[in-house]
């Protein structure tokens, strides 16, 4: 089963590096991430090493979003338009084993996407770290550090969040029937993801009617809670003061909810018309 | 039997995994700046909306504090809602409380004033009014600040700053010096203003009682010994009659000359 789950994750993989939309998002990332050396200009208020950090940081955020939910729904509304699924799917392989190989052949490519940009900021980071702190000591301030070992963190947890995003991409292609349908409901589970911590501070304080409170457990259940990924700068600027444990505890999470998604997703899937 | 199984796993998987989502986001939690669903009912356009998502928060921040410096220099009192929604955006930054603090409190009064036929035309007593109305609205936003910036010392004291100049009120700004003085990185003159306002508010004895310790075990042992502090705290003596074997031992900064320049 893992060798047949290898190969479609393999030819999955490759399929994906050849499609326009990752070399077009890739460019549009890297360029975003480099254009934050000129937008410093603008910049108000903030130390220098964590506006270059917060754009690289939001660059891999909305473009690998994009990416996880566009390329699993791509690849796997492809495989069945061209009937390759069909004929895949009539050899000895299960479907669940296609979906988890369409799954991880995604997750890899959203890991190279992942690598890039996190090198890239780190090329940046690393780049402007000693003029900064030169700058810092000469007016008598701390100087800054980059934490290369906080930037490998950072990148971790985006691509466990962007694997986690990847697999409601594929739970909601193996409920719908279109394309378009699941890359708008995927982009809406993703957003809410996005969005729950809301309902997670309101949860813990002692207000508001049961009702309200039943909702707001609900969706906290539902949905998971994305926004807890956006680390990056504390981890890679001021890793003292992340509290211990907080990177297992969140890449922990993001396993749970990609099994637990993927589980589902496999289940939809093995009841869907073809 | 089997028919119930898969339901039941599947519950009791996405139970677990939220259960683990909350864990790791109450860890999280404490190192993401804070954005607050209140705040964000106030501000203006769609910035804060796209900074909830993450990712973008310092530059959408940049951008509005553009936009509400354009509309400052133009005097349109519209700046201050995009001002906001850079606290909003990038609550740790110091840069943007105390800049619209400063706007608030000190610029919108002036203006207020301008369009209502400027000095000449408001009489003194409402000159005062509409200081002191902006500059309460001014502590009012520094105080939001407080909780979630980096350095709020710095917020305290121009709290204090708009409290005893534009309120006029000595004992409020009395307070938010000696709550800064409280506060790490504290300016040097935190304590000097908390003692001179509770002067300036009737409270000489409570002044001198709480300045002294103050100076005798940090100002004094400055290398120009605080000879400013030490006439304050002479002049206090003298007027609360303290005996002269109780005073405050003669210092070298009042002995020594000064040295040359």
């Amino acid at each position: 089963m893992l060798t047949r789950i290898h190969w479609i994750a393999r030819v999955t993989f490759l399929e994906a590096l050849r499609q326009r939309f990752l070399a077009f998002l890739l460019v549009l990332a890297a360029g975003f991430t480099l254009g934050s050396l000129p937008l410093r200009a603008i910049d108000f208020g903030h130390g220098e090493l964590k506006f270059l950090a917060d754009l690289g940081f939001g660059a891999l955020l909305l473009f690998g979003s994009v990416l996880a939910v566009v390329l699993p729904a791509q690849l796997l509304y492809g495989e069945i338009d061209n009937r390759t699924a069909l004929t895949l799917l009539a050899k000895p392989v299960g479907r669940g084993e296609f979906l988890l190989g369409k799954f991880l052949g995604t997750w890899a490519v959203l890991g190279v996407f992942t690598a890039v940009l996190t090198a890239l900021v780190g090329v940046i980071l690393l780049g402007r770290e000693p003029v900064i702190a030169a700058r810092a000591v000469s007016m008598q301030l701390t100087a800054p550090e980059v934490d290369v070992a906080g930037l490998c963190q950072h990148a971790l947890l985006q691509w466990l969040r962007l694997g986690i995003v990847s697999a409601i991409a594929l739970l909601v292609g193996a409920l719908a029937q279109t394309f378009l349908y699941t890359v708008v409901v995927g982009s809406m589970a993703v957003l809410a993801g996005q969005l729950v911590w809301i309902a997670q501070d309101a949860l813990a304080r002692p207000e508001g009617s049961a009702t309200l409170r039943t909702g707001l457990w609900m969706a906290t259940r539902v949905f998971p809670n994305l926004q807890g990924y956006n680390i990056g700068e504390p981890l890679v600027l001021d890793a003292a003061s992340v509290p211990s444990g907080t990177v297992p505890a969140l890449a922990l999470a993001a396993l749970a909810y990609i099994t637990v998604i993927l589980f589902l997703a496999c289940a939809a899937f093995r009841r869907r018309e073809i | 039997m089997r028919g119930l199984a898969f339901p039941v796993l599947a519950i009791c998987g996405v139970l677990a995994a939220a259960e683990l989502s909350s864990d790791a986001w109450s860890r999280a939690r404490r190192v993401i700046p804070e954005l607050r669903r209140a705040d964000l009912e106030l501000t203006a356009g769609q910035g804060a909306a796209l900074g909830l998502l993450g990712g973008f928060r310092p530059l959408l921040a940049d951008l509005a504090w553009v936009r509400g410096y354009v509309l400052w220099e133009r005097r349109d009192r519209g700046c201050e809602a995009h001002m906001r929604t850079a606290c909003v955006l990038d609550p740790q930054s110091n840069y943007f409380w105390e800049n619209r603090g400063n706007m608030v409190g000190l610029d919108m009064a002036h203006w207020e004033i301008g369009a209502r036929g400027g000095y000449a035309a408001v009489s003194p007593a409402t000159q005062q009014q509409i200081f002191a109305r902006y500059a309460r609205k001014a502590i009012a936003a520094l105080e939001e600040g407080l909780p979630v910036a980096r350095h709020p010392a710095g917020l305290l004291a121009l709290a204090g700053y708009l409290a005893e100049t534009k309120v006029m009120d000595p004992l409020l700004g009395a307070d938010y010096y000696l709550r800064c003085y409280r506060t790490p990185g504290a300016p040097w003159y935190a304590p000097y203003f908390h003692a001179r306002l509770l002067r300036d508010g009737g409270k000489e004895r409570e002044a001198y009682e709480w300045f002294r310790p103050v100076w005798e075990q940090k100002l004094s042992l400055r290398e120009d010994g605080s000879p400013t502090e030490l006439g304050f705290l002479r002049e206090l003596e003298q007027r609360l009659g303290v005996p002269a074997a109780k005073r405050i031992p003669p210092h070298r900064c009042e002995t020594e000359p000064e040295p040359a320049r």
